[in-house]
């Protein structure tokens, strides 16, 4: 079998999966981002990330739930942050709200809220789907297990802690001042999505709503007014991880077309030069060192060459004689024919310009350039040795 | 050499991220690069080493610079598995290679063979001496290359463009030859073919009187165009020979006339020989009338490539001087440029001229005569003229200078060089040889 050598459209082929993989990642950032379902986490969001079903729970149980991202005068409510995205002024503020006796649970183990130790591997993240018993007697015993997909824990677990795995607890409870903070893993639980399995919804209410008639504040990510946070920080993370994972692809891919397949072959080439360029270089110099007379001089020697060659001339006749017998045989301008022929002066380029038209004009009514007389070698006529 | 990923581990990743991405948070970025890396890895480690692959090339051992020829390469899989290979070839860019890369699948124990097409660009010996292989694992996830020595030679040979007109020339000479015959010894030829009976119209010096008063009628002698004369081509390839005209370095017009030479006097029955100087002499190949004698000078001239250094025509000349006893015909290839030829040429013609025939031929070039002729728009066009003019005139001197001599000229334009090379030899010889 024989192979054809041929060339390939490699513009087509590189484009099509560049444009595919653009494709991809333009519909994973689609999926990953806002949604017309609402923003993760937040409180009128109904998708599986959202947390519309816990509100309308609690709104079931008779808990009135006001949703504002600033802390309420009293302090004998409850407030949920799902996620902490809030500014740091506002973090005072609710971590002044705690200490004057205030309870706030805060679901997001990155908030700067709290300092505790976050214990979050990846490979236990995977692994240990949470489905655990509380072991505590922080919540009351209906409360036998949760269920969601993610387990980050506190470390160490403090006094009260709930959902303890190895030496790190999901639910932990700090007492901060007057008030105390319950710090939970992740807010999955209360999602949409895991809201009804398990005893989550019975986790929720314990939490957030104890009792009936209890109001509880909901803070949801500040309106973009009152946020300090970046563009880049509102990005998901799943985001940031494929664009990580892309950006490897790309540079494996780099790496694969820089390997090249052969190196290139060095090859020494002979020396070519134009063989007009000593013309070119002579005609430079004359113009360079204006030297119009000489330019003159050489196109009239060969205007007289070739007239004296025309009129059958010996060689050496005299200029004069040239330009006497040319104007005897032809009825010429004999002013054009004294300029073409006759070594007169030249003072500007617009005379040696007038010089080689008339030496042009010349050639014409001779019909042309004629071949040198006198030696006897017409220009591509070969002469034999004698 | 180090395993390399292939596009194909890119993308494999590149799923793995949006895999990632999209399903449990709990995968992360470890676990997509891990299982990558470890696929990459295991498919390095199971792909053959490349010099395990077999592969060999058919090269042509000659090629004209006019023409093409076709290398072969087949490869062959030494494993049970498909295999994908890749192989790059060390040819140099003025082989003109059509490919000089491939990408193969050979099916287990498979052989294939490709082929590319050469079309050289430039004269010369060419000595591809690498092969780099690339071999594909078998996910084609990573790859493993070496470079393997494949040792190869290929001569491409000086273009004979003039190959027809020198052709014309042969039936030329001989249609002369005949035609002298038929004219009954009415010709110059100077050597004796045979004797015959005087006819009205014989030139009286070609009765051979003894003959006559031993048959007791007039009897003339016939003579022929000599044949086993000699013509020696002094090459010049010093720097003025590196000059391009119409494109192309005015060796290589020389090449072409000698070459048409070479046509020529072979069938003519004369011997031909060279010698190639530039600073010194550098090649010499011996006169001879075989027809292999041309294929000779071609190899010969194939390498040949203007020396960027003045000429010595003076050794040249003593070169000749020295291998060549009998007299002959020395065709001399040069640049009838002036800054060298007044000075070193024209010096040393007299002691060549002194025992050989001796013709001088250069390429001229016209786009000094288009400069002198052109339509003058401005002042510029004026000093090119002049120029132009200057370099004329200094050429026309020398042809004289040569004239003068006792040397014969060949002053001709690229597109008739060669062809008025041949002519002037074919005038000298027919008009009585040298």
């Amino acid at each position: 079998m024989t192979a054809p050598a041929t060339s390939s459209p490699t513009v087509g082929r590189r484009t099509v999966p560049v444009v595919v993989a653009a494709l991809v990642l333009l519909g994973v950032v689609l999926a990953l981002g806002p949604t017309r379902t609402g923003l993760p986490l937040a409180p009128d969001a109904a998708g599986d990330d959202g947390l519309l079903g816990l509100v309308r729970t609690l709104e079931d149980l008779e808990v009135e739930v006001e949703v504002t991202t600033r802390p309420p005068e009293s302090v004998s409510t409850r407030a949920f942050v799902p996620l902490d995205v809030l500014p740091e002024r506002r973090r005072d503020e609710w971590r002044t709200w705690v200490a004057s006796g205030g309870t706030l649970v805060v679901a997001d183990p990155s908030s700067r809220l709290h300092d505790e130790q976050v214990v979050a591997p990846p490979f236990g993240e995977l692994m240990a789907a949470v489905e655990h018993p509380p072991g505590c007697d922080l919540l009351p015993a209906e409360i036998t297990r949760i269920l969601h997909d993610r387990w980050t824990g506190y470390l160490p677990p403090t006094d009260v802690s709930c959902f303890d795995l190895d030496d790190a607890a999901w639910l932990v409870e700090v007492p901060r001042g007057d008030g105390r903070m319950i710090l939970l893993g992740s807010a999955a639980p209360f999602t949409n999505r895991w809201l009804a399995e398990a005893d989550n919804a019975v986790l929720a209410a314990t939490l957030l709503g104890p009792e009936v008639g209890d109001t509880l504040t909901f803070v949801p990510r500040p309106s973009p007014e009152e946020a300090d946070v970046t563009l880049v920080e509102l990005v998901p993370d799943g985001v940031w991880r494929l664009l990580g994972l892309v950006t490897l692809a790309v540079v494996l891919a780099v790496v694969a077309r820089a390997r090249r397949l052969g190196q290139p072959v060095e090859e020494r080439l002979p020396p070519v030069v134009p063989s007009a360029e000593l013309a070119s270089s002579i005609a430079d110099l004359t113009r360079r060192a204006g030297d119009r007379q000489g330019a003159a001089a050489r196109l009239r020697a060969r205007a007289r060459h070739d007239v004296a060659h025309a009129l059958g001339l010996p060689r050496g006749t005299p200029p004069q004689e040239v330009l006497r017998r040319l104007v005897a045989t032809a009825p010429l301008d004999e002013t054009m024919a004294r300029r073409a022929l006759l070594d007169d002066p030249v003072g500007d380029d617009d005379e040696l310009i007038e010089v080689a038209r008339s030496i042009t004009t010349l050639h014409d009514r001779l019909e042309g350039p004629v071949l040198p007389a006198d030696d006897g070698v017409p220009p591509g006529t070969p002469t034999s040795p004698r | 050499m180090l395993p390399t990923p292939t596009y194909r581990a890119a993308i494999v990743l590149a799923v793995a991220a949006v895999i990632s991405a999209l399903g449990p948070a709990g995968i992360g970025w470890v676990v997509p690069v891990a299982v990558v890396g470890v696929l990459v890895g295991v498919d390095a480690f199971l792909a053959p080493a490349p010099w395990a692959v077999a592969v060999s090339r058919e090269l042509p051992a000659v090629l004209p610079l006019d023409g093409e020829g076709t290398v072969i390469w087949r490869v062959r899989n030494p494993t049970e598995r498909p295999l994908k290979v890749w192989l790059a070839d060390g040819f140099a860019p003025s082989l003109g290679a059509t490919r000089r890369r491939f990408a193969l699948s050979l099916a287990g124990r498979g052989q294939q063979r490709v082929t590319t097409t050469l079309h050289p660009q430039r004269r010369g010996t060419f000595l591809p001496t690498e092969l780099t292989v690339r071999v594909a694992g078998p996910l084609n996830l990573a790859t493993r290359q070496a470079a393997r020595s494949l040792p190869g030679r290929i001569e491409i040979h000086p273009r004979f463009r003039s190959r027809s007109e020198a052709l014309l020339r042969i039936r030329r000479g001989r249609i002369l030859e005949q035609g002298r015959r038929a004219a009954r010894g009415a010709g110059t030829g100077t050597e004796f073919e045979a004797l015959r009976d005087y006819v009205q119209g014989d030139e009286y010096r070609h009765v051979d009187w003894a003959a006559t008063a031993r048959v007791g009628h007039p009897v003339v002698r016939t003579y022929r165009v000599e044949r086993d004369q000699t013509v020696i081509v002094l090459l010049d390839h010093g720097r003025l020979m590196a000059g391009a005209v119409d494109g192309v370095p005015r060796l290589d017009h020389a090449m072409d006339a000698t070459l048409a030479l070479a046509t020529v006097t072979s069938a003519l029955g004369d011997r031909i020989g060279l010698v190639a100087y530039g600073s010194r002499v550098h090649r010499v190949v011996a006169p001879r009338r075989d027809r292999e004698q041309l294929r000779r000078l071609s190899t010969e001239l194939h390498a040949l490539q203007p020396e960027l250094a003045a000429s010595d025509h003076d050794a040249a000349v003593r070169a000749v001087l020295a291998r060549t006893r009998r007299r002959a015909l020395v065709v001399l290839l040069t640049d009838l440029a002036p800054e060298a030829s007044e000075d070193t040429l024209l010096p040393v013609l007299p002691s060549l001229l002194r025992y050989h025939r001796v013709l001088v031929a250069g390429v001229r070039d016209p786009e000094i005569g288009e400069r002198i002729d052109a339509r003058v728009h401005d002042v510029a066009d004026v000093y090119r003229a002049a120029g132009a003019a200057t370099i004329e005139d200094a050429r026309r001197r020398v042809v004289q200078g040569i004239l003068a001599l006792g040397a014969g000229v060949v002053d001709a334009e690229p597109r008739g060089f060669a062809a008025a090379v041949a002519d002037a030899y074919l005038e000298t010889k027919t008009s009585g040889g040298w």
